[in-house]
């Protein structure tokens, strides 16, 4: 009783053709699994390539900006000793101090205490004294940095030269004036309340135009080529010339920001 | 039209895992996976090596799914992945197609009552003792239908391979119906 090659097949065909039995449930598990993997891997390729360009942009420019900075170096240096010495005496009294000097002289500084205090004098001066010329003009060259610098000092030296040397004159006069203004902070206040502040925006330039000092410039000139916006997706503050500190960070829906005007104000 | 838990035909069901829903996915998993694993056991050695297979060849389903124009039946799409797949992972673990010994077999003659008698569940057992080149030669050509072109072009063997496989298959089957028959009813002589 042999059996043809097609019967055989058919028995093995009707029973088991339409065979089922439940698989385990690990299975879905790890089709689920598998899925998940693969949907984050597509999410994350956009980011992963965002990253990746911007660490480019970054080694990139490591590689070539170094040789800008070292004649910006070596022209701080060679423009800062000079300038220590007439600026000090500014820190110390000098607020009526004839503004042609102590302006001038401080432009050129990059030292950071005297700049720091240079900076906070000189916001609350500038409505106290009159607005002279040279202020109007120092003021950008201290915020803006060395391409500005280096241009200022030889004019500006050039045309106060003989006021310089008389650094020393403005101590013996000051004083008188000193006396007048036991606390920096606060009597220029007082002053300014009753004049005007004429010479207000000129002394709040934006901090923005750094040249590149430090990691984070750099890390805020790539951004700032990338990221059009007002509020950068990374920002370093370039306050400090030896340390940078995130100052911002911006994904969009999520945004953290120092406030910089009351930093400045401290 | 078939309908699913929540109304949803296959149609539908189909276009929302195209658009990466999961919960669909599930659904669509669920109303096929006990199909399905029967198919994967005929190929299979075991329930693992099949839970395997079913595993690779439903990932394959999601990923190819916008492939599926809606020609033909759904379902017949997911098998033939589920038959790709299952082949697939013989290729990947090296386990494929040993070479036939020409020798011939002597032919034994099986009792038809005795196969009819089997149940799926034995038969089942039957063929996943067979190597797995004879198992796959024999499944697409007896329970899928395939040509023994269609069968070379899809395991890449030649034609004369898979007649050879397959009638090898059907012997060493038959051989093994006889025994479990002989165990069955003792025997008879």
């Amino acid at each position: 009783m042999d059996m043809q090659d097609r019967e055989f097949d058919d028995v093995f065909r009707n029973k088991l053709d339409g065979f089922e039995t439940e698989p385990s449930a690990k299975v879905w598990m790890g089709i689920d699994a598998t899925l998940d993997e693969k949907g984050r891997k597509k999410a994350i390729m956009p980011w992963l390539s965002i990253a990746a360009s911007v660490i480019v942009l970054v080694s990139a420019g490591i590689l070539f900006i170094p040789k800008k900075i070292i004649p910006e170096h070596a022209n701080k240096i060679v423009k800062v000793r000079p300038a220590q010495n007439i600026a000090r005496p500014k820190q110390e009294t000098g607020i009526k101090t004839p503004a042609l000097q102590t302006e001038t002289a401080v432009a050129p500084v990059r030292m950071k205490p005297v700049v720091h205090h240079a900076k906070k004098i000189e916001k609350i001066i500038a409505p106290v004294e009159q607005p002279t010329q040279v202020i109007a003009k120092a003021v950008p060259a201290k915020t803006n940095d060395q391409p500005v610098l280096a241009a200022l000092p030889q004019k500006q030296q050039q045309a106060t030269q003989p006021v310089v040397p008389g650094s020393e004159t403005p101590l013996t006069i000051k004083p008188m004036e000193s006396n007048n203004t036991p606390d920096q902070q606060t009597k220029p206040a007082l002053i300014a309340l009753q004049q005007p502040p004429v010479n207000k925006p000129t002394v709040t330039v934006s901090p923005k135009k750094h040249g590149i000092r430090n990691f984070g410039d750099l890390v805020n000139l790539v951004v700032a080529k990338v990221d059009k916006r007002k509020d950068k997706a990374l920002e370093f503050s370039g306050d400090d010339d030896d340390e940078s500190v995130i100052a911002e960070v911006n994904k969009g829906i999520q945004k953290i920001k120092k406030d910089r005007t009351q930093e400045d104000d401290k | 039209m078939m309908f699913l838990e929540h109304n949803y035909t296959i149609d539908e069901l189909v276009k929302r895992c195209k658009a990466g829903e999961r919960k669909s996915q599930e659904l669509l998993y669920k109303q096929f996976a006990s199909k399905m694993m029967g198919v994967c056991l005929r190929y299979a050695t075991d329930r693992m090596e099949a839970e395997d297979m079913l595993q690779n060849g439903f990932i394959r389903v999601f990923q190819k799914l916008g492939d599926f124009r809606g020609e033909g039946s759904f379902e017949g799409w997911v098998r033939r992945i589920m038959v790709h797949s299952s082949i697939e992972y013989y290729r990947k673990h090296h386990k494929m197609m040993q070479v036939v010994e020409e020798s011939e077999m002597e032919e034994q003659g099986v009792n038809p009552v005795a196969v009819a008698n089997l149940g799926a569940k034995e038969l089942m057992l039957l063929i996943q003792k067979l190597s797995p080149g004879y198992r796959i030669v024999f499944n697409l050509y007896a329970i899928e239908g395939y040509s023994h072109k269609e069968i070379a072009a899809i395991v890449g063997i030649t034609e004369g391979a898979s007649k050879s496989q397959l009638s090898r298959a059907r012997s060493i089957l038959r051989e093994q119906i006889t025994k479990t028959e002989g165990k069955k009813y003792g025997y008879a002589g």
